[in-house]
């Protein structure tokens, strides 16, 4: 095996990479839907938002509130789902970046570093939600870095995409 | 299958962390940014790594593939743990439950009927198990999987020697 080859952004765009920046808009809109559906006096959307309740802890004061509702995960962990969401629809767009952060993917914990010091501290909603999005976006990466790999491998053994 | 390295480091990863994510208030941590799913993607890869011939390329195929198994693994062991945590009466999940509905009766929401009898009625706690299988083996592949890419972007160490 050779080096590190570069990242195409065309690389990084396939059918299953566009299925995975849905599926990510759809768990956004999961996180935006409880509000908005308790606003417009949905009586069911508290239903929603329980399915969030295993990866957050939803505490309404530590969450973003739209139309005066909580949204259905923390300022911290919408700040990831959309770091993560822009991640998966910016890396193929940004092929000599990528390149550079596939070289040296462990700089992806330099972006986590301020989410790490934020977790210790008592920090404002928008510092949260924002170290949340640096440390996610980069993250959005490795899942086309995977879909591209096994795309290659597929395509070296002659078989149908993943 | 156990002679599998991708199957093995899931089996710990998954094994490890989904037990640990059933134990009553120290399985809260995954309210922290879903730390305890993320780890045992990272601890999954870990293992699979720590085997694996270094090469030039980081393994992200083999690491999703190392998440998507630690995730199935880590949901039912998680979702066994919690079913033994709660015939000792000691798992917090089906009175969590009861408590949410009855808070949110309690808030005006009117819930469908079948949610009150899952909760309430004869049976509950099968039918509790079963979502909850569901629900934690979908969280824990998600999150298991991105902890797995997360480390295999850690862990992976290039070749010496290439070519």
């Amino acid at each position: 095996m050779g080096s590190p080859r570069a990242v195409t952004g065309e690389g990084l765009q396939s059918p299953w990479a566009h299925g995975l920046l849905l599926a990510c808009l759809a768990w956004m809109a999961l996180v935006f839907a409880p509000a908005l559906f308790a606003s417009a006096g949905w009586p069911h959307a508290d239903a929603l938002r329980w399915l969030f309740h295993p990866v957050c802890h939803q505490i309404p004061g530590r969450s973003f509130h739209v139309l005066g509702e909580p949204l259905a995960a923390c300022a911290r962990c919408t700040g990831l789902y959309l770091g993560f969401t822009l991640g998966v629809a910016a890396w193929p767009r940004l092929p000599n970046l990528a390149t550079r952060l596939a070289k040296r993917p462990r700089w992806i914990l330099v972006f986590m570093l301020p989410l790490a010091v934020d977790v210790t501290f008592e920090s404002a909603a928008v510092v949260r939600f924002a170290t949340g999005l640096a440390a996610a976006f980069p993250c959005g990466l490795l899942p086309l870095l995977a879909i591209a790999e096994l795309q290659a491998a597929q395509s070296q053994t002659g078989g149908d995409p993943p | 299958m156990m002679d599998n390295p991708k199957f093995k480091s899931a089996l710990m990863g998954g094994g490890v962390f989904g037990a640990v994510a059933a134990l009553p208030y120290i399985g809260m941590l995954n309210s922290v940014c879903c730390a305890l799913y993320i780890g045992g993607g990272v601890l999954a890869v870990y293992f699979y790594l720590k085997e694996h011939v270094p090469v030039p390329k980081a393994p992200y195929a083999d690491g999703a593939v190392v998440g998507v198994l630690t995730g199935v693994i880590g949901g039912v062991v998680t979702t066994i743990v919690g079913a033994i945590f709660m015939a000792l009466g000691l798992a917090p999940f089906v009175s969590e439950t009861a408590e949410g509905i009855a808070q949110l009766e309690q808030a005006g929401v009117e819930l469908p009927d079948f949610v009150r009898d899952i909760a309430t009625g004869e049976g509950a706690g099968a039918v509790l198990l079963g979502v909850q299988l569901v629900m934690n083996v979908i969280m824990f592949e998600i999150f298991g999987t991105l902890g797995a890419l997360v480390g295999v972007a850690i862990f992976h160490k290039k070749d010496a020697n290439p070519g």
